[in-house]
């Protein structure tokens, strides 16, 4: 028999690490790792292209080679050839592709691209968790574990013969519509919160991370001034504490340097070049409100709705809102709304040629300019089927049906994009794998330059060709490049720049 | 109430079984990621290995992204063209050349090919195959296959493909598409016929014929080096 213990003793070192052990998997943190982790298998999985064949695609190429030749405050002011607006978190994360190359792969160059790819899906990952940290006493626990799921399987148009599978998940380029999202919630958590100083300032941060990156982040953070407003209007604070309230002198602090690193952004820089006809009202509604604002629940018939459609579903989701909401949501809803009207305000009219895109509900491509939108619909679905369930609370098994329907919609999701199977969008550009060869020779062939990208035979950089898009080239470090080379068997002095080239250099895969 | 010591003692305790704790988690959390982290990335090479070892077999491999299309290359006059390539695979069997589409067929006679590989320099190129094919006939459909039997290691290898037109030139002679492309592709070379005394031209940098590589249908398995 164990002898007791005697009053006053500390327990014993098992019972004390076994209660920490439970407290700790029960720690908003822990979960919220497990879920960010979760995720990032799910999105690898889903469109695993990026990291298996790894390539520097589009803005990541151009905003990589302003990262290693001019540094990362350069990249992240002037990484826009119109400078319109800064790239903040899109540099933020290359460098931190940069700092795990070198961590894991010794700085290899050539292994950068899948760094980046790492780096992507992990950011992704977190950002589609966040609602597990930041929402949990916001949320019931179901509606929370569906919205987790629900983003992650969000429609992307993978399984499509677009390119919207091939340059989401897994690059850097499109994150600037999850930094919307992020901010949503972000400001929702700030709002009904009341967080103590130091999340206060992990959370204002967050939002000048978020609208660093994409300005369109900013429309958030007059909601973020609510309670302080709520207060004077209601009249249960005086103006002189409202003053003093350290969430309203974060906040102005927040906005002063937003619009310190920002500017205020000319969206007329962002104009195609040659002029493009005003979208009609059906295109606008299409654009406006079947992709950008009703997507996430229309997705199972998107292709075959009209415009009388899409107003009339509109104009059933409005009255639903207005009908069952409860009247603590209500705020968060006119805030979603306001939200994703502006942003299709914005797309319709300085992005038009979208419409020709998805024009007559053919197709959902390009859908790295929705799908910060469509989770911003995902969250309020979810908040509005709390408030239906809050509703039929007394009803039995009917407080479910709110739940149940949203996984009906997981379950169609899953199906329709089944991560388990290799989509179409992920084979595109098989040319990729061709990214060390193409190095080989433009050492071979001397093709060197300095920070400015002025041809250099002592400069520092390799000017890489890039057929198969935008940039045409990619610049990447000297030394270590050539160093990589020469460890791959791709001796760059020999005749033709790129000597003898053993089939395993030529097969990615084959590892 | 314990003293001061004693109370120390027991709050390293508690951080110590915290720490702990906490270790545990995450060293479970970055255990469990890595390994269906590794097993995604399994499945997804292998999938995509099959794919692509089926579409070298069905579509061959692109030669080059071109885009722009320039004016086409009339295969008349025995002008001889030449056009660099380098085979990724083992098992190359076949080429294919875009040609110009016309509403009625092209005329000609044969034209005569050879695919060489270069090695060292290029100074002393070895004829791998050779043959004649009725460009005319061969060419329905918008394309020109050049089938051969299929160089085994042909992985790495760098060939030269000649072609050599019939001396006359019809009223409608087979003609070759030429396109724009990167600058990363040798462009291809054309030599006028014998009957003139002018040198080989090469092409404009950046500008080459859209090429079509076949492979044997031989899926390599994911561990094969």
């Amino acid at each position: 028999m164990r002898p007791a213990r005697a009053p006053g003793a500390p327990p014993p070192f098992g019972t004390l690490l076994a209660a920490e052990l439970a407290a700790a998997i029960r720690h908003p943190l822990i979960t919220y790792l497990a879920a960010t982790t979760a995720a990032v298998v799910i999105l690898f999985a889903r469109a695993p292209r990026p990291y298996v064949i790894p390539q520097l695609f589009a803005e990541d190429g151009l905003w990589s080679s302003l990262l290693h030749t001019r540094g990362f405050w350069y990249a992240a002011f002037h990484g826009r050839p119109e400078s319109d607006y800064c790239i903040l978190g899109n540099v933020l994360l290359l460098a931190a592709g940069r700092a795990w190359c070198a961590l894991v792969h010794g700085g290899d160059p050539l292994e950068y691209p899948r760094s980046c790819a790492w780096v992507s899906y992990l950011f992704y990952g977190a950002i589609f968790s966040l609602p597990v940290l930041l929402l949990r006493r916001r949320l019931p626990a179901a509606q929370l574990l569906v919205l987790w799921l629900l983003a992650c399987f969000l429609p992307l148009g993978i399984h499509d013969s677009s390119f919207s599978g091939f340059e989401i998940l897994g690059r850097v380029s499109n994150i600037g519509f999850a930094c919307l999202y992020a901010a949503f919630l972000l400001v929702w958590y700030r709002t009904t919160a009341a967080p103590g100083p130091a999340a206060l300032v992990a959370t204002d941060l967050g939002l000048l991370a978020c609208v660093t990156t994409n300005p369109l982040a900013a429309v958030v953070l007059p909601a973020a001034a609510w309670p302080a407003i709520r207060d004077l209007r209601q009249g249960t604070r005086a103006a002189a504490d409202v003053a003093r309230d350290p969430a309203v002198v974060s906040l102005l602090m927040l906005v002063a340097a937003c619009a310190g690193l920002c500017g205020l952004p000319n969206p007329w820089k962002i104009r195609p070049r040659e002029p493009i006809p005003p979208l009609g009202a059906a295109a606008v509604v299409e654009l406006g409100l079947a992709r950008n604002t009703l997507f996430p629940l229309v997705w199972p018939v998107y292709r075959h709705l009209s415009t009388g459609l899409t107003l009339g579903m509109t104009a059933c989701v409005v009255a639903a809102i207005h009908r069952w909401s409860l009247p603590r949501h209500r705020p968060l809803f006119l805030g979603g709304a306001a939200l994703l009207a502006v942003t299709a305000t914005v797309l319709v009219v300085f992005r038009p040629e979208l419409g020709i895109h998805i024009g007559g509900y053919r197709s959902t491509f390009p859908d790295r300019y929705f799908y910060g939108q469509n989770l911003v619909g995902l969250a309020l679905l979810a908040a509005f089927a709390a408030d239906v369930g809050e509703r039929l609370r007394e009803r039995g098994w009917l407080r479910h049906l709110p739940v149940a329907g949203l996984l009906v919609l997981l379950a169609a999701a899953v199906i329709h994009e089944p991560p388990w199977r290799l989509a179409p969008s992920q084979c595109l550009r098989p040319e990729g794998r061709l990214f060390a060869l193409r190095a080989a020779r433009a050492v071979g062939e001397g093709r060197f330059v300095d920070e400015r990208l002025r041809a250099d035979p002592a400069g520092r950089f390799v000017s890489i060709p890039n057929p198969e898009g935008t940039p045409k080239r990619i610049v990447l470090p000297r030394a270590p490049l050539v160093r990589a080379l020469v460890a791959r068997g791709l001796d760059p002095s020999a005749p033709n720049g790129a000597g003898v080239i053993p089939a395993q250099a030529l097969e990615p895969l084959a590892r | 109430m314990a003293s001061t010591p004693a109370r120390t003692r027991r709050r390293i305790r508690w951080l110590v079984c915290r720490g702990i704790a906490w270790a545990i988690c995450l060293g479970a959390l970055l255990s469990a990621t890595s390994i269906l982290f590794r097993g995604v990335d399994g499945e997804a090479r292998a999938a995509l290995a099959v794919w692509r070892a089926k579409k070298r077999s069905a579509d061959g491999e692109l030669f080059a992204i071109v885009r722009d299309t320039r004016p086409p290359l009339a295969l008349a006059d025995g002008v001889i063209v030449k056009q660099e390539l380098r085979a990724a695979h083992d098992g190359l069997c076949a080429l294919r050349l875009e040609t110009v589409r016309t509403a009625d067929p092209p005329e000609g006679g044969p034209v005569t090919w050879r695919l060489v590989e270069m090695v060292g320099d290029g100074q002393a190129p070895i004829l791998i195959r050779s043959g004649t094919l009725d460009g005319a006939a061969g060419a329905a459909g918008g394309w020109l296959d050049i089938p051969f039997a299929p160089i085994a290691t042909s992985a790495g290898g760098h060939y030269m493909l000649k072609l050599v037109a019939p001396a006359e030139r019809p009223s409608r002679p087979l003609a070759l598409a030429v396109h724009t492309t990167p600058e990363a592709c040798e462009p291809y070379v054309v030599s006028p016929g014998p009957t003139t005394a002018a040198p080989p031209q090469p092409a404009a940098i950046g500008t080459t014929l859209h090429m079509w590589l076949r492979y044997t249908a031989s899926a390599p398995s994911p561990s094969s080096p």
